[in-house]
């Protein structure tokens, strides 16, 4: 194998010289022209490259645009034709890369994260022959962000130690020298931490994830009232992704982020003064069905890959007129919504909500649960919501209109969503067993109703396209095709779904459920 | 990885030339790049300044016992790297006839580099032997440096029909005219006349000069020393025409 590149950070101009001329003493040498370089550090919005432990990069000189991506397994690597920057995973030219990337990165946009601008000077070492067996490479980087403000930042002069394959030796002696005479240590920082760093920035500053840490005995008020923050950041944080449209998931997490804080509000009653209360749920409710059309239309349009693997190759080309008619009208409704957004009742809303999160503890006559320590609180709602799983689970048979299932799912996400904001109040494990479990059996009732509703969804959609006078024949037929497969997929997952409930309540999880949440009986307030 | 042999049966027609040339070029776009000096004379591993020395030899080498990563020696060239030639590699043939599948041997060698590198050279040594079959195999296209000949061009009718009688997976066959000498009227005539629609040649024509056999000389690919000249830029036509043959 061929040993690793070392670096190793000076603190001036004149000490870099200093090296170069004692290496030029020591070995036979010759400069060499190092052509300035580009290189744009990637990731998407929600750093999943960064948390597989892997850096991307696209490095550009005066020969050629390289695609790198560093993973704990190795690198990978993929010219690109020139200036070909990649914005999502499916742009990569096919080959190893791509094959590994596209499943972590799915369909988010590749964002950069921070350009460099590297130039310097070179020096080889050379043997008998005068052949190069080492390099040694003094470099000036400097870090811009990726706005119009371009703000630029030099970042530390770096001398890199770069082997030759096949010439252990010499870069040996060369690594023994910098480190004996010229007292030179490894640079500690990977460039991509310190470039971040040089532009404000570090590696996983967001995550649609909560993270909160609440204490048992909190006021319930105060204590949802962090949840509800960390809820209004994320809303916050995806705005800007959503207004571009620069992929999907913006919207996505958005919503999900409107929808816990809906769920929290309708659940967790008596914390604040009713009017309030009732005003931000109205405001909540119209920020869901403002963003749930174009949402619908992300989710088809998302899908029509799997549509198309579930057609014979042949009649998948009908689908095309399908995606156009779904891009035109997913236009228009975004538009329309990042309108909305742009307007004065979004502005209030998040202006008041903001304000309310960060008023004081309220004192004198609470409303009843406000004062309750969270703990109590947070118990007594997962218990209510588990047990109302439970019942609606056991009551499914074969008999059971889909409706059931549907409303179940709704049971069910809102437990999620308790366990969620609430599971640092608790044993982590125990929880985190607890929601892997209920994952499960969300992710089968989630298919069944995404299969009962594409159906719907196909079926409107042709009304549609009818109603426009858009009339391919062919596409309806392929469309009438796919709602058979997808029932075929909903017959599939409602046999699924007996087991995956049975695996949730089996005696097991029913314990600890009962361990973690159940109170001793006490009359509810 | 795409492997390109520059190949002929003919000796001192060019091939090493051609291999170091093209495989500098394809470094140079870019590119992650390898040649394997096929030749004992090792004169791709001269012009690289590399010792000619592989430890263990072809023969250990040929059976799978040595690992070919260990023995690659990076160029002076950034993303260019070599697999030496040695001496041994004349016995090869008899190394190869010792093994299961001798032709698809050199194929299954390279299999565990196609992860390090996006093009592949093999420098072949002149003759037609189980060595060749086994770079037919292995290969993507046959580079094959043509003198202008009426000889030559029977060679390479050979070459054609022998290919023609396998029922294996034929390489593509990219023949092109070099070392053309203008004062030769033989050359002249026959350069002139031949084109894709007769021999399949290449529209890219190498002409004779000195500077290419300076390359013994200067230890080094001809864009190093003499990139303006007549010659270097032909091999960069070269490539440029070879890519656009390759590409589906």
């Amino acid at each position: 194998m061929t040993p690793s590149e070392e670096s190793f950070h000076l603190d001036s101009q004149a000490s870099g010289r200093q090296v170069l001329k004692a290496i030029a003493a020591r070995f036979s040498t010759r400069s060499e022209l190092l052509p300035n370089r580009k290189t744009i550090y990637y990731d998407t919005f929600d750093w999943r490259l960064h948390e597989a432990g892997s850096v991307l990069e696209v490095n550009t000189d005066d020969r050629a645009t390289t695609l790198r991506w560093q993973t704990p397994d190795g690198p990978l690597r993929e010219l690109l034709p020139p200036d070909g920057v990649p914005a999502f995973a499916w742009d990569l030219p096919a080959g190893p890369l791509r094959h590994a990337l596209s499943p972590l990165v799915e369909m988010r946009r590749l964002l950069p994260l921070v350009h460099l601008e590297t130039s310097g000077e070179a020096l080889q070492i050379l043997d008998d022959n005068r052949k190069t067996v080492a390099r040694v490479v003094l470099e000036e980087t400097s870090a811009i962000r990726p706005d119009e403000t371009g703000q630029r930042q030099s970042l530390p002069l770096t001398l890199r130690a770069i082997p030759v394959k096949g010439y252990q030796k010499a870069f040996d002696a060369l690594l023994q020298m910098l480190s004996e005479e010229s007292r030179l240590e490894p640079a500690p920082t990977p460039p991509l931490v310190l470039a971040l760093g040089a532009i404000d920035r570090q590696a996983g500053d967001y995550s649609s994830r909560l993270d909160l840490r609440l204490e048992a005995d909190q006021r319930a008020d105060e204590a949802l009232k962090q949840v509800y923050r960390s809820l209004l950041r994320t809303i916050i944080a995806n705005e800007p992704g959503l207004r571009a449209d620069l992929d999907t998931e913006f919207l996505h997490d958005f919503r999900v982020a409107v929808r816990r804080t809906r769920s929290a509000l309708s659940q967790l009653k008596g914390l604040y003064p009713e009017a309030t209360v009732s005003e931000f749920r109205r405001e909540f409710n119209w920020l869901g069905s403002l963003t749930g059309p174009t949402r619908d239309l992300d989710v088809n349009l998302l899908k029509m890959a799997d549509y198309r693997a579930l057609l014979p190759e042949e009649v998948r080309a009908d689908l095309e007129p399908l995606t156009e008619f779904l891009e035109r009208h997913r236009g228009l409704e975004h538009r329309r919504m990042v309108q909305a957004l742009a307007g004065k009742r979004y502005r209030d809303l998040v202006e008041r909500w903001q304000t309310f999160l960060d008023q004081p503890p309220a004192e004198g006559e609470l409303p009843r649960n406000a004062a309750t320590p969270i703990g109590e609180l947070a118990s007594r709602r997962i218990w209510k919501a588990y047990r109302r799983v439970l019942e609606k689970g056991e009551a499914i048979g074969p008999e059971t209109p889909p409706e059931a299932l549907h409303r179940l799912r709704i049971e069910a996400k809102k437990l999620r969503y308790l366990l969620e904001f609430f599971r640092s109040l608790y044993d982590a494990e125990g929880v985190t067993r607890l929601v892997k479990a209920l994952k499960q059996l969300q992710d089968n009732l989630g298919d069944f109703n995404d299969f009962v509703v594409q159906q719907a969804t196909l079926g409107r959609l042709a009304q549609q396209m009818i109603d426009e006078r858009l009339q391919p024949a062919e596409t309806l037929m392929a469309m009438g095709r796919l709602q058979e497969r997808l029932e075929n997929g909903q017959e599939r997952e409602r046999e699924g779904f007996y087991r995956r409930f049975e695996k949730f309540s089996a005696p097991g999880n029913r314990k600890r459920f009962r361990r973690l949440f159940k109170q001793q009986e006490r009359p509810e307030r | 990885m795409k492997v390109f042999a520059t190949y002929n049966i003919k000796g001192g027609v060019g091939k090493t030339a051609t291999a170091v040339n093209l495989a500098y070029l394809a470094a140079a776009s870019g590119a992650r790049t390898l040649i394997w000096d096929l030749d004992p004379q090792g004169a791709a591993t001269f012009y690289f300044r590399i010792r000619a020395k592989v430890k263990g030899g072809g023969k250990k080498l040929v059976r799978g016992r040595s690992d070919p990563d260990s023995l690659i020696r990076g160029t002076d060239f950034e993303g260019l790297d070599l697999l030496p030639a040695d001496f041994s590699y004349r016995h090869m043939d008899l190394a190869l006839e010792k093994t299961k599948k001798p032709t698809k041997r050199l194929a299954r060698l390279l299999q565990p580099l196609a992860a390090e590198y996006d093009i592949l050279f093999l420098d072949c040594a002149p003759s037609i032997s189980l060595v060749s079959e086994s770079v037919f195999v292995a290969s993507d296209a046959l580079l094959v440096p043509t003198i202008p000949t009426t000889l030559s061009l029977r060679t390479l009718d050979q070459l054609r029909h022998h290919l023609d009688e396998r029922e294996k997976r034929r390489p593509m066959v990219l023949p092109f005219f070099c070392m053309i000498d203008r004062r030769k009227s033989l050359h002249r005539r026959i350069s002139d006349s031949t084109d894709s629609s007769t021999h399949g040649m290449l529209e890219t024509k190498i002409p004779y000069s000195s500077v290419v056999e300076q390359m013994g000389l200067h230890r080094a690919p001809l864009a190093v020393f003499a990139g303006r000249s007549q010659p270097a830029r032909a091999y960069e036509e070269l490539w440029r025409e070879i890519g656009t043959r390759m590409r589906p």
